[in-house]
């Protein structure tokens, strides 16, 4: 071997050494069990890992564990607990869910669990802020990705930074506080309908896409005998009026109208003492979790509740229902 | 095989390797055998189409130099070039044509029979088309010693580091270097190792990334506005700019490790002050074919002002043409081709206006508005390219300026509600705009220290300590900051 190769092989190995010590670190860390050999604490991985990609955590643990019966949407649906749902139904219910989930994202995992195991039951939780053609956010596709190429898994950022905290977390015994807390409830309040409201609905878009590909999934869903649920989750008044600030009604009752062509719509987004009431809320989008008991209620118990019920592939509910005996 | 994928990671030190291994007599074959190999991972049956381009070549160019007789010289140069371009017209231009006549005798409600022809387009014909093509006209120049040995002949046809999207060699250049016993040195291999990686850097930290996002735009322009057409164009050049020249680095790189030097193929383009000053550094081993092989030829500027000015204007249509069967290229090369001839008719008059003005040419002002006048009309020029039809391109040019004053005055206002709102109906997260940011950021300050000479020989004589942690800096940016998820193969293989 010359001089020349051996100063090379050198070389190389002093610049790639690193980072195979690192991808046996986070082969050891494995923060969101992809490989699943992991010796750390799994409460710890979960307090850290799962609020930094909750997709990338529950896709793995789905399938690890799948279940018939999912719950689809963004935080709101986060907040409807499977134990709750399993008290009101004797049904497992694997809650799919995101933070901040997207409309796009809940799809993509529609599609993720239907391939992993026979679903019966899918609930997707929405409103006008995700059934909106202008939000696009995809956290699905870079996990879905990983799944056939675990080079993807080592040196996925999310993961990087995962095993970092959860390290940090085991050398000095302190587990990190992941995300910030809200602080002033009204400032945060105003926050929600001034600033979070404005990027959602001025910028709303036909959702065409979403149309065709909610179609698709209720098609998928009649081949397969899977029910398809809707949910509109109720949002405080406050939040509802900006729909006619900016003069989007006429979207609205467009999007009710896709969603009962599709499936059964539990419908708790209109005026009523439930979403005029402040108390019933953490700020106008999310609902306290005394509601969210109501919704499963609701949803699964067959009581009554400031809900409209409507559809088309039951024959008894074509009808819209509004029961507002509570 | 795409360079920024496991299986090339695997299949380039492997070949490397090898190829050192063996007798420098037989690396040839190995590397012909690598190179075929290399190009049969997109479809194994076109390397039938390369077999033939290389053997109609080899004999064309071994019956010219046999002969004196003009004529006959001549007529082994049209058997090359209808045999090549006759190929390049089947799989890449048959059905653009086809479907277009068929579009117009609808037109005319006239009954049109020819049916489509259902082939894919096989990866990099127009670049080894061009490349195998400038040999055969260069022996019948007399410039160019035919290539007797048919396994070298068909190396330069095949070489694997340029196959699909150039640069696209000369033989003068790179028939030489085949026969040079080259040894493994560590500078070769360090320093084109240095340019792999940054090419890599380009492709997968920059263009692919905020490929998603020009998708996005470009894939549904009737959901947007002026403002996303105007970030989808911005964007795009550098997606575009990073892609190519980042496959150019990756190209080069390899084949420096072999030992063979590649033609410099992009030189700073985004610095350009004028579309005549970017297209001498952009492709620039397409913008020497066109010139060497189509302008002079067509007369290039010995024939008078008006047909040197519609020479200029036929290559950059013809440019256009080369990019893609469809008429969104060739309305670009259009585009370009009617600027650029106005570059030549105003030449004049923008002296005079310095002149006027008491500034030289070379002053900041007078360089940043050029500047600005060139990322205009590039950028506006690839709107039409990468949009999906003609329509979707006169859509977005048409609402081009849709909303942006509305945008502009609230950003003035300081509200960035408005920037959240684009950012999110695009899918963008806040840690992939600052990605993208920072990362662009750090290509625009390589390019402007790539003013002082290249960057390897800067970095070379930097302390040890820099030098290092800017190797490390650049393999973590690629390996955790690299869209691998998002994948994309490069633009120009469609060429």
């Amino acid at each position: 071997m010359s001089g020349e190769v051996k100063r090379f092989i050198r070389k190389a190995v002093l610049l790639l050494l690193p980072f195979l010590v690192f991808g046996m670190f986070i082969i050891a860390v494995d923060p969101f069990n992809y490989f699943g050999f992991s010796p750390v604490n799994e409460n710890v991985k979960k307090e850290i890992s799962f609020k930094l990609n909750y997709a990338m955590w529950k896709m793995y643990e789905f399938d690890r564990h799948p279940a018939p019966n999912i719950l689809l949407g963004d935080s709101r649906m986060m907040e409807l607990h499977p134990e709750v749902i399993r008290e009101a139904s004797g049904k497992n219910y694997y809650n799919f869910a995101y933070g901040g989930g997207s409309l796009k994202e809940a799809i993509a995992t529609y599609h993720f669990a239907a391939s992993r195991t026979h679903l019966e039951h899918v609930v997707i939780g929405l409103d006008l802020n995700s059934y909106n053609g202008s939000d696009l956010k995809d956290r699905v596709s870079e996990v879905l990705g990983t799944f056939h190429n675990p080079f993807l898994y080592l040196t996925n950022n999310t993961v990087a930074i995962a095993s970092w905290k959860i390290f940090k977390s085991l050398a000095t015994g302190k587990v990190e506080r992941i995300g910030q807390p809200i602080g002033d409830r009204d400032a945060f309040w105003q926050r929600q309908l001034e600033i979070t409201a404005r990027v959602y609905f001025a910028n709303y878009r036909d959702p065409q896409d979403y149309r065709k590909q909610l179609q698709g999934v209720a098609d998928q869903c009649r081949r397969d005998g899977t029910r398809l649920t809707f949910i509109i989750f109720p949002s405080h008044k406050d939040l509802m009026e900006q729909i006619h600030k900016y003069n989007l009604e006429a979207q609205d009752e467009a999007m009710r109208r896709d969603l009962a062509s599709l499936g059964i719509v539990f419908d708790f987004a209109w005026d009523n003492p439930l979403t005029r009431d402040r108390k019933n809320f953490k700020d106008p989008y999310h609902f306290t979790d005394d509601i969210a008991k109501e919704i499963i209620g609701v949803v699964w118990g067959g009581q009554e509740g400031f809900v409209r019920i409507y559809g088309d592939t039951i024959p008894e509910l074509q009808e819209t229902v509004s029961r507002q005996g509570r | 095989m795409f360079f920024n994928s496991l299986h090339y990671a695997v299949f380039l030190p492997l070949v490397v390797l090898i190829y050192f291994l063996i007798p420098p007599k037989r690396r040839w074959a190995f590397l012909l055998a690598a190179s075929y190999y290399f190009y049969m991972c997109w479809k194994l049956e076109y390397i039938f189409l390369i077999v033939i381009s290389t053997l109609v070549d080899y004999f064309a160019g071994l019956h010219m130099s046999r002969t004196e007789n003009k004529k006959k010289k001549r007529t082994y140069l049209i058997i090359s070039l209808v045999s090549n371009l006759g190929i390049l017209f089947a799989f890449k231009y048959f059905n653009f044509f086809n479907e277009s006549a068929r579009a117009a005798f609808a037109h005319f409600n006239v009954a049109y029979h020819i049916p489509y022809f259902n082939v894919l387009l096989p990866v990099g014909i127009s670049f080894y088309t061009f490349q195998t093509l400038s040999y055969t006209i260069e022996v019948y120049r007399g410039k160019q010693e035919p290539e007797t040995h048919l396994g070298i002949f068909a190396l330069y046809v095949s070489f694997f580091p340029q196959l699909v999207a150039g640069p696209i060699e000369r033989s003068t250049n790179l028939l030489p270097q085949f026969y040079k016993k080259q040894d493994f040195t560590y500078e070769n291999a360090t320093n084109g190792l240095k340019l792999v990686m940054w090419g890599l850097f380009k492709k997968v930290v920059i263009a692919d990334r905020i490929g998603v996002l020009v998708a996005t735009i470009f894939a549904q322009p009737h959901q947007f506005s002026g403002v996303e057409f105007i970030l989808g164009a911005t964007l795009f050049a550098y997606q575009v700019y990073c892609d190519f020249s980042g496959y150019s680095d990756i190209a080069i790189g390899t084949a420096q490790i072999f030992g063979i030097k590649l033609m410099t193929n992009f030189k700073r383009p985004f610095h350009a002050v004028s579309l005549t000053d970017l297209w001498q550094r952009w492709h620039i081993s397409l913008s020497t074919w066109f010139r060497d092989y189509l302008y002079i030829p067509l007369g290039g500027n010995r024939k008078g002002k008006w047909r040197t000015h519609l020479n200029v204007f036929l290559v950059f249509f013809i440019s256009g043409l080369w990019h893609g069967a469809a008429w969104t290229y060739v309305i670009w090369g259009s585009v370009h081709g009617v600027f650029m001839v106005l570059e030549l008719l105003t030449s004049e008059l923008r002296g005079k206006t310095a002149r006027f003005l008491r500034i030289s040419q070379d002053h900041i002002l007078w360089r940043t508005l050029g500047l600005l006048y060139t990322m205009t009309i590039f950028n506006f020029a690839l709107l039409i390219f990468r949009a999906q039809n003609v329509r979707d391109a006169f859509y977005m040019v048409g609402h081009l300026f849709d909303g942006v004053g509305a945008f502009l005055m609230k950003m003035a206002q300081g509200d960035l509600v408005a920037l959240r709102g684009v950012m999110r109906s695009l899918g963008l997260s806040q840690k992939e705009l600052t990605i993208a940011i920072v990362a662009i950021v750090v290509l625009e300050i390589a390019q402007l220290m790539q003013r002082r000479g290249s960057l390897r020989a800067q970095l070379n004589q930097a302390p040890v300590m820099i030098r290092w942690a800017l190797y490390y800096g650049l393999v973590i940016s690629i390996l955790f900051f690299g869209a691998f998820n998002m994948s994309q193969q490069f633009i120009y293989f469609q060429f």
